[in-house]
């Protein structure tokens, strides 16, 4: 694929010669971050857009080295180039990143992760450690391990050093030390040990006052700060041994879901992938309340979420479709419906091993499966 | 009928911005000042009040003074070629000849479009490439707009404060693309124009609040309106339809166990009958 460049817009109009060639790589980075909102095939042709706009104007460099190709890369056009340590650089070359994981439902999780550090690594030769995209393409590696379910201390530690530089650079409410905390928070949310979840849940709470005093209840950056602390109260639910104190606590993450739900209905529509997450929330606090019309209701809130994941997906079945399916399989066995049950926890355990194969989600698949594969008979 | 990367391509201060840079001699003056003027600014980079790393507005004494010292210009030269009085000019400037238009803000005006360009035009490109939608390409604009504002907050906040006077005129060009069932007036159009002009200003405002703020996030300070306004007013029976349609979907998602919705029967004639709807729906989606 041909990239439009600087020196392209040029020709079409002869006397407008780009000269800042670093602009409007930045510029070209934003509009082509845009297109992660569009299908698979879209975004991958997004991320080789990008990469041929690396290619041809930033100084040459090798960006296999980068994590951004396979093979080493073919020398570019000669001329004014910018200078790979240059901001313009990263962010493109961040975009080309992103665009490029989420675009190819081939590439597990543990090939993201050596991706996104293969590319930190790459820049942290060349730029200083203060670089603010730098910083953030690291914080990118750790989160992506926290994804995969990799909660080590050092991961834990990355997370929370991310957080106080944000915090000591621009100030407690600043947006990108909003982002960094609540990453830490998913981080303890994730690990669930000790006081973890209680931690959790503080900071979630703490961020949720400050988006709602900056911004209000309802911006969407408040909302998903809400969604994550309903995601933290099923994981609270999730460990209760007392069965009132899981109902209590189920109950507040569906009514947070809900009022979450109700609002992104209203602005992204009702269809919207940040909709169907609430949805989706909603029916694992349903799963948790356990009577057969609250299992009955999740059923259906699962299946419809499951149907627009795909839908989403250019109607092609969904990696992050495994959460759902694990539902799913949960929803059905404590239905009695086991057939049902094991054809969703395999369908989970496929998934969830594409990313993070010894995650947590994909361990209690993988018990689901041998649960019901024993009740069902033997595995074809 | 052109794209809306091509309109944007023919706006006004495109056209200005072509026919100055052929006067390149001219041009390297003008560019000449603006690198001065980009050292004049950078002492005011970033204030730190209440432990937020916030820009406040910048407005250096002597403006263009210092910008002819910094430049090696006469003071005379660079106001001559900023003021209104235009005759003799090899590039006009940005502002027109309005007199109530001081040199020093024709000046800080013309200084902001040319910096912002480049953002603009790399988001474009990709926006043709790509043939994006209207929300696709006012949301890759804005964005470059927010990446500017990132790296430029001193020129951003420099008063008067807030976005390049262009963006004025390409949210004219977005408003007359808005979709819409029946044609807008002009005075529908200019309205939409105008509420969509104050965007900029709001999403500026933000990123000099908090230099953390990427454009991304500055982007989502303004998403809702903006995309509120680049909508087709509802159709009123399309409204009706939807939420009777959500009424009904809730009820079947949500009825206890041996409730009915409907009946059998009812559901099978509602569904033929939408069936039906659907294919003359898909006729009218592929006008």
């Amino acid at each position: 694929m041909t990239a439009t460049s600087p020196h392209q817009a040029a020709r079409a109009c002869p006397e407008v010669v780009c000269d800042e060639p670093a602009a409007w790589l930045h510029g070209a980075a934003e509009a082509l971050h845009v297109l992660s909102r569009r299908g698979p095939a879209d975004r991958l042709r997004a991320a080789e857009h990008a990469i041929d706009l690396l290619i041809q104007h930033a100084a040459p460099a090798d960006w296999s080295h980068a994590g951004l190709l396979a093979q080493a890369t073919p020398s570019g056009s000669t001329g004014d180039r910018v200078p790979a340590s240059d901001p313009a650089v990263l962010r493109m070359a961040r975009t080309a990143m992103s665009l490029r994981c989420s675009g190819d439902p081939g590439v597990p999780g543990v090939e993201r992760i050596r991706m996104w550090a293969q590319m930190a690594d790459f820049f942290a030769a060349i730029v200083p450690s203060a670089e603010p995209l730098l910083r953030r393409m690291q914080a990118t590696v750790l989160y992506q391990r926290m994804e995969v379910g990799e909660v080590s201390q050092e991961v834990i530690d990355g997370l929370f050093n991310s957080y106080k530089w944000h915090r000591d650079t621009y100030g407690n409410e600043a947006y990108l030390t909003s982002l960094t905390r609540t990453n830490l928070a998913q981080a303890y949310r994730r690990r669930a040990t000790g006081t973890d979840l209680t931690d959790a849940e503080e900071l979630f709470r703490e961020e949720i006052e400050t988006r709602t005093r900056l911004y209000g209840s309802e911006h969407p950056f408040a909302l998903v700060a809400r969604n994550l602390l309903a995601r933290c109260l099923l994981a609270q639910a999730e460990a209760a041994d007392d069965g009132k104190e899981r109902r209590a606590l189920a109950l507040q993450a569906y009514d947070e879901a809900d009022s979450v739900r109700a609002v992104r209905d209203l602005i992204y529509g009702a269809t919207s992938a940040n909709a169907v997450l609430s949805r989706r929330l909603q029916a694992h606090a349903l799963l948790l309340l356990g009577d057969s019309d609250d299992l009955n209701r999740a059923r259906a809130r699962l299946q419809y979420v499951l149907a627009f994941e795909t839908a989403r997906n250019d109607n092609s079945e969904w990696r992050g479709s495994g959460q759902t399916q694990l539902l799913l399989a949960r929803v059905c066995l404590a239905l009695g419906e086991h057939s049902a049950a094991l054809d969703h926890a395999r369908s989970a355990q496929r998934l969830l091993a594409v990313d993070a194969p010894a995650g947590v989600s994909c361990r209690k698949a993988a018990d689901l499966v041998r649960q019901l594969s024993s009740a069902n008979g033997p595995l074809e | 009928m052109p794209s809306i990367a091509q309109d944007l391509e023919h706006t006004n201060t495109a056209q200005w911005l072509c026919a100055g840079r052929a006067q390149q001699d001219e041009w390297d003056i003008r560019r000449s000042c603006f690198d001065a003027f980009a050292d004049v600014l950078s002492p005011y980079r970033t204030a730190r009040p209440d432990g937020r790393w916030s820009q406040s507005g910048v407005n250096p004494p002597g403006l263009l003074k210092a910008v002819a010292l910094g430049a090696h210009f006469a003071s005379s030269s660079v106001f001559n070629r900023w003021t209104a009085k235009q005759n003799g000019n090899a590039i006009k400037r940005w502002a027109g000849s309005d007199p109530r238009l001081k040199p020093r803000e024709a000046f800080v005006a013309e200084a902001k479009i040319v910096s912002f360009w480049p953002y603009r035009q790399g988001a474009i490109a990709v926006a043709d490439v790509f043939e994006m939608s209207l929300a696709e390409i006012a949301a890759s604009y804005m964005r470059a707009l927010g990446a500017w504002a990132c790296n430029n907050p001193v020129l951003a906040a420099c008063v008067p404060a807030g976005p390049p006077l262009c963006v004025a005129e390409d949210m004219a060009v977005l408003a007359h693309r808005r979709p819409t069932r029946l044609p807008m007036s002009s005075t529908e159009i200019a309205a939409t124009a105008a509420e969509l002009a104050s965007l900029p200003g709001i999403l500026v405002a933000a990123v000099l609040d908090d230099a953390s703020l990427t454009p991304l996030g500055a982007f989502n300070v303004i998403r809702e309106d903006m995309s509120r306004l680049l909508s087709d007013t509802p159709e009123p029976l399309a409204v009706k339809v939807v939420n009777i349609l959500s009424e009904l979907a809730d009820q079947l998602l949500h009825c206890r166990e041996g409730e009915r919705v409907l009946t059998r029967v009812q559901a099978q004639q509602l569904s033929a009958e939408m069936t039906g709807v659907s294919a003359l729906l898909g006729k009218v989606a592929d006008q």
